[in-house]
């Protein structure tokens, strides 16, 4: 049985029967569609963008050749003076990004990257492709959420607060234009997925608010937020539960709940010589061998609490906060140094113990705000007046998105009057690959977009089949 | 062929193996000789968090050289940056995609010697068939290996190394390991590789490549090198965990648990 196959028999087994006519996103559980996303035969293409394709646009025919003609990977120095903690020798040259750019004018959209994801995610490579062949330069940024950008580009390498992180992007996107002032804009755009979509939209208020200097600010013409939490810190808290209350027995037994697991990776291991690492991997995983949905929701809960390990234990190691590394041990750490023990402490703990034990302790001190206030802050309704009146942000995002809660939808879909497109089925950015939001997204940013006055998007005008 | 012509042949690499292996345990011996105690324990610690003291750790694995084992991955990765990386990149960039898989299919049918003399030793019937078919038609029909007719043919490749047959006559995985070059590894997969390259030594002999200058080996086994990283999608400190090491370690040892069925 090959790949497809396996996940066409697994689509069809957890399809419901309530089909929306018109919307074919197939995975109808929102787990399902989180961890398996778009089946391959329902991705888009090369081919169907064709149409959309400028003239000045020269697509490789393979995608390895994307990443290795067209996109290009650089480096740049934000604090050439910081001093990076041995232990991170490997995030000493700088923070990593990629531009893939045309030779000739061209307008250009930027990407944020999501919650412990990087410029090279595979979400953001498949944004870049598909922004860059309907005649985009793209610029792809990581998430401050990653050592990389913490220790490279965030100024208090403490992640968490969407204004002081958002800040930190828009000071990195304007370096970066400043590097690469060689390439001919004609205005800018920008999007981010989930957390990348909350800093999106403050990113964009940001050079709102720097709209009178002409010179300094991008004047972003549109913005995108797909599938943005509500409020970082309930989504968060949604995500560590999905971890923590869904391994047989308790925390304490994942190492059972792993040798069960893993061990469904036999049949990849036999068929691929490569080890599997990384997130990706668990993914595949996944998608051989149908899981329970209880193993899903560790399994998702997993990747990102992954991503939150490596971001408390960074963020612990620069600030001397003693939150899992003892405050003497710090200057200890070498290249080479055992980081086991620390790596147990820290994958029991949440990403909201970090929020409400290291976070916002160290927040409410430096910078005089109460607890409740930095709350606040961490939510999209923080900036409702601003959203609400901006018509140049649009919201894409789905009912049965797992990171929310009951209610959270429509409280953001309040926030995006008549600039929603909010789909029924597709998870946590299950359906980003598939073929009418692709479309979708392109055409909001290219005014071809009609949102509809209902709850869920239904029809577009004339582009889709 | 004569174990002094395997030595021979295989100077100049152990050279320079010993040498590496001479910086890398150099730098281990200074440090972490220091055994402070906690003056003052970190605020979330394994008892703070009430976790019990019998629980066990899919992160666990027997890593007693570990410091040396850190170090050798930091200069694995920092290799892959300054050579292995750029030369890769060359070699996509310089030859053309036909003639590196005509490179990759014969090495990789060469391999299939050792994986079905490996399949055999584990008495794995199925699997020596499948390889040992790979390899007659491969050699023939696909002209000396060039071609990879034998994966349409029903004969796909089964990789079987010398450390699965080890594992499968009951040695145990011992310490793990990172290697100079080949990266994560334990002792017994180690033996297992040595034995391994004597292996494709008793065929390169047959082929008449350990006679004369070694400038042949060394474009053999360096143009294999090559062709190994270029078909690996792993970039170092790419994973974006700073718990890379142990992750990798897990997964190393969980992977060829299952590969030996234990």
């Amino acid at each position: 049985m090959n790949f497809i196959q396996k996940i066409v028999i697994f689509s069809l087994l957890i399809i419901s029967h309530t089909i929306y006519a018109d919307y074919g996103y197939p995975i109808k559980n929102p787990i399902a569609a989180t961890v398996v996303g778009t089946p391959e035969a329902l991705r888009i293409t090369q081919a169907d963008l064709q149409d959309r394709q400028p003239d000045y646009v020269k697509m490789p025919a393979l995608n390895t050749q994307f990443k290795r003609t067209i996109d290009k990977e650089y480096k740049i120095s934000i604090f050439p003076n910081r001093i990076i903690p041995d232990v991170f020798w490997y995030e000493k040259g700088g923070l990593k990004y990629s531009i893939a750019e045309h030779k000739t004018q061209a307008p250009l959209m930027f990407i944020i990257a999501g919650t412990g994801a990087s410029y090279n995610s595979v979400t953001v490579k498949n944004l870049q492709k598909t922004f860059y062949q309907v005649g985009y330069h793209v610029v792809a940024i990581s998430s401050p959420t990653i050592p990389n950008f913490m220790y490279n580009a965030s100024r208090t390498v403490i992640p968490g607060n969407l204004l002081e992180d958002s800040e930190d992007i828009y000071h990195v996107m304007q370096r970066i234009m400043e590097k690469h002032n060689d390439i001919p804009v004609s205005d800018y755009f920008l999007t981010g997925y989930s957390l990348g979509a909350s800093h999106a939209a403050f990113v964009t208020r940001i050079d709102d608010q720097r709209k009178s200097n002409q010179k300094d600010s991008f004047q972003f013409k549109k913005t995108l937020l797909i599938n943005p939490p509500l409020n970082l810190v309930t989504s968060v808290d949604v995500l560590d539960k999905m971890f923590e209350e869904n391994i047989p027995g308790g925390i304490d037994h994942f190492h059972e709940f792993f040798e069960r697991f893993i061990n469904k990776a036999s049949t990849f291991y036999r068929e691929n010589e490569e080890l599997g690492v990384g997130k990706e991997f668990f993914y595949e995983i996944l998608k051989e061998q149908p899981p329970s949905e209880e193993e899903m929701k560790v399994m998702i809960g997993f990747v990102f609490r992954i991503s939150s390990t490596g971001m408390i234990f960074g963020a612990d190691v620069f600030n001397r906060q003693g939150y899992i590394v003892p405050k003497n041990k710090v200057d200890k750490l070498t290249p080479s140094s055992s980081l086991t023990h620390y790596s147990k402490v820290a994958h029991r703990l949440g990403f909201n113990d970090y929020i409400k034990h290291f976070y916002l302790p160290t927040f409410e001190k430096k910078r005089g705000v109460s607890v409740e206030e930095l709350i606040e802050q961490a939510s999209l309704e923080s900036i409702e007046t601003y959203l609400k009146g901006n018509g140049k942000i649009a919201l894409m995002h789905n009912m049965d998105d797992p990171i929310l809660l009951p209610g959270e939808i429509d409280t953001l879909k309040s926030l995006f009057p008549g600039r929603t497109m909010i789909y029924p089925y597709g998870g946590h950015m299950g359906n980003l690959q598939y073929k009418k939001n692709v479309i979708d997204m392109i055409n909001y940013f290219d005014d071809k977009k009609i949102f509809n006055k209902d709850d869920v998007v239904s029809l577009v005008t004339g582009e889709m089949q | 062929m004569k174990i002094s012509a395997f030595f021979s042949s295989f100077k100049s690499y152990r050279l320079i193996l010993i040498v590496l292996l001479y910086v890398v345990l150099q730098g281990c011996s200074t440090i972490e000789h220091q055994q402070t105690v906690d003056e003052e324990p970190a605020l979330n610690t394994l008892e703070s968090l009430d976790v019990k003291s019998d629980t066990r750790y899919a992160v666990d694995v027997y890593d007693p050289w570990e410091t040396m084992n850190r170090r050798i991955y930091n200069f694995n990765a920092q290799l892959d940056d300054y050579l292995l990386l750029p030369v890769i990149d060359g070699y996509q960039a310089y030859i053309p995609l036909f003639l590196r898989q005509g490179i990759h299919n014969v090495y990789s049918n060469l391999t299939t010697i050792n994986h079905t003399l490996n399949a055999a030793l584990q008495l794995k019937g199925k699997s020596t068939f499948n390889n040992g078919m790979r390899f007659i038609s491969n050699s023939t029909m696909g002209l000396m290996g060039i071609f990879d007719i034998a994966t349409g043919m029903g004969y796909p490749e089964i990789s079987e190394d010398f450390g699965q047959v080890l594992g499968h006559w009951g040695a145990s995985e011992g310490p793990y390991l990172v290697l100079p070059f080949f990266g994560p590894s334990n002792l017994r997969d180690t033996a297992g590789l040595g034995v391994d390259f004597l292996i494709a030594e008793l065929y390169l002999d047959a082929l008449g490549m350990n006679e004369g200058s070694e400038g042949w080996l060394f474009l053999y086994y360096g143009l294999m090198g090559v062709d190994k990283r270029a078909n690996v999608d792993f970039r170092y400190y790419d994973s974006l965990t700073p718990f890379e090491y142990d992750f990798i370690r897990m997964m190393y040892t969980a992977q060829r648990r299952i590969l030996i069925g234990e």
